[in-house]
């Protein structure tokens, strides 16, 4: 919905300080500017209550606050924040597709185990006692085993999406088709597999709650999640520039 | 000297008129299908699984409750959603204001400060209206 990625430059009728500090990673001033921001990937937020450039910038434009900057709000961004749709997307993606040949797999699985089962139900009575046993007979036990593999697949998929995929290069395989990736806020390096499992725990413990968590970057300032903020990560539009 | 084009403007408008489209449509679902009846959307699996009220609990009870006029009856199911709509309409209000001057900005941007107010607010909220001292908050 919003446009937080407009450059804003400061007015050149005012030669101010330059926009930010110093970048703390200097290989990231070598990269082209991709996103017409001379510093992404190096965040730029000054205290807050203090404008960004030092120099004022309201009388230049009476009435309006610079464009991309609410008002009384946070600092331009320092990064391209990915859209909620493009997250959303990504998310069912990496839910359902990714892990699906596994899912299939236990579901032919489970139709050859369960084809020509039949249930058995013996009953015992006499006098004073009623007792029934049901039993299920001529389970094929090669579609058992299929359908364990099946299921053994798709957890694999997931985590090797989730864990490895994203935390080495800061997209799963649905973030990518969607181009967008998660990145630590300090650096704009990929999570590492060790917080890329942390932040999906943390998914699946939030799960959503009344939707507020998945709803959540539709009003923070840098579109994150409650699990982005724990384990402090961002997601952008595009790739990351410097895997590791 | 900030001169909005028509064409520009009207995308700008784009997402606020598509905010207030579904708001309406939400509005209007809620109140053709009544949520006091129970499962008529499903049921709170957080509620389910505790037995607990879930902050959100009661909610479109008392939307439904609103597109009826009867504000006792909203605050009984949720007290939250009153001021919460009356929240929203005004922020969209001033949205949409922006928006016409050209600001293509976002509806909402919390803070932190707001982010954690909030959030104590639901916590404390969804402690209260489990005890037996808060049953009035609990949905009715």
């Amino acid at each position: 919905m919003s446009d937080p990625n407009q450059p804003q430059q400061p007015d050149p009728a005012q030669p101010g300080p330059p926009p930010g500090p110093p970048p703390p990673q200097p290989q990231y001033g070598q990269q082209p500017p991709q996103y017409g921001q001379p510093q992404y990937g190096a965040p730029q937020y000054p205290p807050p209550g203090q404008p960004p450039y030092g120099a004022p910038q309201y009388p230049q434009q009476p009435g309006y606050p610079p464009p991309g900057q609410p008002y009384g709000g946070p600092p331009p961004p320092a990064y391209p924040y990915a859209s909620w749709w493009s997250r959303v997307g990504a998310y069912l993606l990496d839910r359902i597709v990714v892990p699906l040949p596994g899912y299939l797999l236990a579901g032919l699985g489970a139709f050859i185990a369960f084809k020509d089962a039949r249930s058995v139900t013996t009953t015992y009575s006499g006098d004073y006692y009623y007792d029934s046993d049901s039993e299920l007979t001529n389970v094929n036990g090669v579609g058992i085993a299929i359908m364990v593999a099946g299921i053994l697949l798709a957890l694999a998929l997931l985590v090797w999406n989730m864990v490895f995929r994203q935390g080495n290069t800061g997209q799963t395989l649905g973030k990518k088709w969607l181009s967008i990736s998660v990145v630590r806020e300090a650096d704009g390096r990929p999570l590492g597999p060790g917080m890329a499992f942390v932040r999906w725990l943390l998914l699946w413990i939030l799960g959503d709650l009344c939707f507020l968590n998945f709803l959540w970057p539709l009003w923070d300032p840098r579109h994150r999640c409650w699990h982005d903020m724990l384990v402090t990560s961002v997601v952008i539009k595009g790739a990351v520039t410097a895997p590791q | 000297m900030t001169m909005t084009k028509p064409e520009t403007r009207a995308r700008s408008l784009r997402a606020p008129l598509a905010v207030a489209a579904a708001g309406l449509g939400a509005a209007t679902l809620l109140y053709l299908r009544d949520p006091h009846r129970a499962g008529a959307y499903g049921f709170c699996p957080f509620h389910v699984i505790t037995g607990w009220w879930c902050p959100g609990c009661g909610g479109l009870r008392a939307v439904n409750d609103l597109t009826h006029g009867d504000l006792i009856g909203s605050l009984s199911s949720n007290v939250l959603i009153l001021p919460l709509v009356v929240v929203l309409v005004v922020a969209w209000i001033r949205w949409l204001r922006r928006r016409w001057g050209g600001v293509d900005d976002r509806m909402i941007v919390l803070g932190r400060s707001a982010t954690a107010g909030i959030l104590v607010v639901l916590a404390v909220f969804t402690v209260v209206r489990n005890t037996p001292w808060g049953a009035v908050l609990a949905p009715t």
